[in-house]
């Protein structure tokens, strides 16, 4: 049984489409990292998840069971931290740790003094008067103080400082330890290469890539940066080529990862006095997917778009 | 102060009332609306009618605080009736328009961060709060235009009406820069408004006093207050004494209470932070108490505060309308006009018990309007991801305000009957008239459970005019109106008689059962609904 699963998942806002035939999986004992640009579908999805939100058609699971119709018994199970931890201004960061912790099953109170002493986090001042990271951790706290099977997590270190990210890595990485699940959302690609076994990328609803980052590194291009002997022409009629530069005999150019053995067999005829082969970065895989976005963000800059 | 400090302002007030387009035009058509009809009703009072409901009131020490004083020859004259019943109502709808539109406009800003946004740019320190009250400005002006217009088109004198506009207009101006200066006290939207509204309280309730105090005219042709109403804003509105004397100069009170207020706005924010209120925050437990961690422990802790407030008002209030009974009641038996009422220091606390369910009927509305506060600003979202029933959440917020209710009635009816020094079995009998008037409350209850669940983001407007409509039909300012019966009808205060005993079973069955299933019917439709967020 799959711990989360949704098949061909849509959800309307009004004539607007938010998501269109989203799948997603995540196995047992699975980190999976949920990318895509601001209000490519994310929270809507994770708010359906929840049950917080109907879904028009397909299907969400968790557990093997509704999201909607057996929303509590899910949510016995897991535990959630929004993007913007909102919380009630007249509260202590403690009262609402110990609120949320309490109401998903108890508080382990060595593990909550734990996690506020590595978080850095001073219980006794009103939610009011906390920055955007300090809500955050106080939202953090609460779920890695409860012993749940799934942590969703919406964005979890917007607004943490460099510090309190790796101490939030070394939490899921605890999590994972103990065969934790987690879905969690993040534009910190950082976060994500290292926690990551899996990633989803939506676009405008759309899942457009599924898989685990070498699976998606397979996928992408390498760039190749060599200074040869002799001049190199014709090497598009080897294999497609991206972006190529050239200046003298230095060429810089991309390749997809399957054509990498015939450019080299190519050119290795051309007396090659160095080479460098650069792997795909997350970033490029990321960017790759809103490349088209990126190109007519550009032109708008240069105002040539309405 | 420099020139400096204020640059931006016209650009920030264009932003009010951009943000405000929609509802300071109906604040103000509203208030301006509800004016002109209840003149046309009264014009059709006969002199005689009018005579005897001033005597009525004058001579009785608990309604005189709900009256505003009036000069015997002025006794028959639409003008100084309008004043006389309707100036109190006018006060409060003004002052709370004002309080809102400044709280807004301030500290609400700051809570979500806005103002930050705004400080950030080319806008002079001072720029938010002086473009918060000239927007105030602005409504009251329109305010004021309406009034005068409406004054004029029932055929009142053009003096007095300008008179009388200007009061009002005058009082909200002043409560807005009140509202501007608790909004640098408080640190909260919440507790700035809180603040406002108290302010608002006391002065009423001393020019109550004043008015109690006062001296009733021979032939208890109406009457004059004592100087203590002087020391309220809201008794200078009364001794304007516009359609009468147009004391115009009275108005420079108002003035100079401005002039005082809105440098003192000006001194405080620049002794605090952005963000910030001169109060501070104090630090909290660093652990839970076990009642809190269940949804009745939140709806409990988020509120009780209120409801604390709210009990302490009701027992005030309850005391003194109890002491004073004794009074009406000794006076009223003197006079042969009331031999046909009923008419006895029992039958004011009866009616003060109608007023007060009335009044009552705000606090259900905003203890259960928290629910949706709860949902749009943010909480909701991560407490319903917890293993809690979204059933159980709302029952905890609509048990808390049901129950909260009882409370307050119980609390006026028991502190009313103890002052009164009324026997246990009369006090029962004002403690069960209260829980009839609750049965009106239920439906009001219910009509706002089930546009949160239904119609979740225009329940907020919608509940308040709705709460509005049927206290203003209901039985204590319906009669001013002359609407008919058919729409009278329409608000369930009107189905609770004054006396228990004259309230039948069959409306209390009714106007429960009616609640009861308009809060299933809510209930039902939250646990089928989105969150929107």
């Amino acid at each position: 049984m799959k711990t989360l699963e949704t098949k061909s998942l849509d959800k309307f806002y009004g004539k607007f489409q938010a998501l269109d035939k989203v799948d997603l999986t995540l196995e047992q004992g699975e980190v999976l990292g949920f990318l895509g640009p601001n209000g490519a579908g994310k929270t809507t999805t994770i708010r359906i998840l929840l049950g917080l939100l109907r879904k028009n058609s397909g299907e969400a699971k968790l557990f093997g069971l509704d999201a909607w119709q057996d929303s509590v018994k899910i949510h016995r199970r897991l535990a959630y931290v929004p993007g913007d931890v909102n919380l009630w201004p007249n509260l202590t960061g403690g009262e609402v740790i110990d609120l949320f912790s309490k109401l998903r099953g108890g508080i382990d109170y060595k593990r909550r003094e734990q996690l506020m002493n590595r978080f850095d986090l001073d219980p006794t001042k009103k939610c009011s008067t906390y920055s955007k990271g300090n809500r955050q951790k106080v939202g953090l706290i609460a779920a890695f103080a409860s012993d749940v099977d799934l942590y969703i997590l919406d964005e979890p270190t917007s607004g943490l400082d460099p510090l309190m990210m790796s101490v939030f890595q070394d939490c899921v990485l605890e999590m994972k330890q103990q065969g934790k699940t987690v879905l969690m959302s993040s534009h910190i690609l950082a976060d994500v290469e290292k926690l990551c076994d899996r990633i989803s990328i939506i676009r405008k609803g759309q899942i457009v890539e599924t898989g685990s980052l070498s699976q998606l590194r397979q996928k992408a291009r390498t760039t190749i940066l060599v200074e040869t002997g002799r001049p190199v022409t014709g090497l598009d009629t080897i294999a497609p080529v991206y972006n190529l530069r050239q200046k003298d005999n230095q060429y810089q150019f991309e390749i997809d990862n399957a054509h990498i053995d015939p450019v080299m067999q190519y050119l290795a005829g051309r007396h090659i006095k160095q080479l460098t082969s650069t792997p795909p970065s997350l970033e490029d895989l990321f960017m790759r997917h809103y490349g088209d976005e990126l190109a007519e963000l550009n032109s708008r800059k240069e105002g040539k778009s309405a | 102060m420099k020139k400096q400090d204020f640059i931006g302002t016209k650009s920030l007030v264009k932003l009010a009332l951009r943000r405000d387009r929609i509802r300071i035009p109906a604040w103000v058509l509203a208030i301006g609306l509800y004016s002109a009809l209840v003149i046309v009703a009264y014009a059709e009072f006969s002199a005689k009618e009018m005579q005897e409901l001033i005597t009525m009131a004058s001579i009785s020490q608990g309604m005189r605080m709900l009256v505003s004083p009036i000069a015997s020859d002025q006794v028959g004259q639409l003008g100084s009736f309008f004043l006389f019943r309707t100036s109190f109502l006018l006060s409060i709808i003004v002052s709370m328009m004002n309080i809102q539109l400044v709280t807004r406009h301030t500290r609400h800003n700051e809570e979500s961060g806005c103002a930050e946004m705004i400080s950030s740019t080319v806008a002079g320190r001072y720029a938010s709060l002086a473009a918060s009250l000239i927007t105030a400005f602005i409504a009251n002006l329109t305010l004021f235009a309406l009034f005068v217009l409406g004054f004029i088109a029932s055929g009142l004198p053009l003096e007095g009406s300008i008179a009388a506009a200007a009061s009002f207009a005058l009082i909200g101006m002043v409560f807005a820069c009140v509202a501007a200066v608790t909004s640098q006290l408080s640190e909260s939207s919440r507790g700035a408004s809180g603040l406002a509204s108290i302010t608002f309280a006391l002065a009423f309730f001393i020019n109550a006093i004043g008015n109690v105090m006062g001296t009733v005219h021979e032939q208890s042709m109406g009457f004059s207050s004592s100087w203590i109403a002087w020391l309220s804003p809201v008794g200078w509105v009364n001794q304007t004494q516009a359609f009468d004397q147009n004391r115009f100069a009275v108005l420079l009170l108002f003035a100079g209470l401005m002039l005082i207020l809105f440098p003192a706005a000006v001194w405080l924010s620049k002794r605090r932070d952005i963000g910030r209120g001169i109060l501070p925050a104090r630090r909290g437990p660093a652990r839970a108490s076990r009642f809190l961690t269940s949804a009745p422990g939140l709806a409990w802790r988020l509120q009780r505060k209120t409801l604390l407030s709210w009990m302490v008002i009701m027992l005030l209030i309850g005391i003194t309308f109890g002491a004073v009974s004794q009074e009406y009641g000794a006076s009223i038996e003197q006079i042969d006009v009331f031999q046909q009422f009923l008419l006895s220091a029992d039958y004011f606390i009866f009616s003060m018990i109608a007023i007060v369910s009335s009044v009552l009927s705000l606090f259900t509305l905003q203890s259960l309007l928290r629910m949706r506060s709860e949902e749009a600003e943010g909480p909701l979202e991560t407490f319903l991801s917890t293993p809690v029933r979204r059933f159980t959440w709302m029952l905890s917020f609509i048990g808390f305000s049901l129950l909260g209710t009882l409370v307050l009635l119980i609390t006026f009816a028991s502190g009313a009957g103890l002052a009164a020094q009324s026997s246990a079995s009369e006090t029962v009998e004002f403690i069960k008239a209260s829980l009839y008037h609750g049965s009106a409350i239920l439906v009001i209850a219910g009509l706002v459970i089930t546009m949160f669940g239904l119609v979740p983001k225009i329940a907020r407007g919608f509940s308040w005019i709705l709460v509005m409509i049927a206290v203003l039909i209901g039985p204590v300012l319906g009669p001013m109106l002359n609407l008919p019966e058919s729409i009278h009808n329409l608000s369930p205060f009107t189905h609770i008689a004054l006396q228990p005993d004259q309230t039948s079973t069959a409306a209390l069955v009714i106007l429960t059962g009616i609640g009861l299933l308009l809060t299933l019917t809510g209930l039902a439709a939250f646990s089928r609904r989105s969150l929107k967020l």
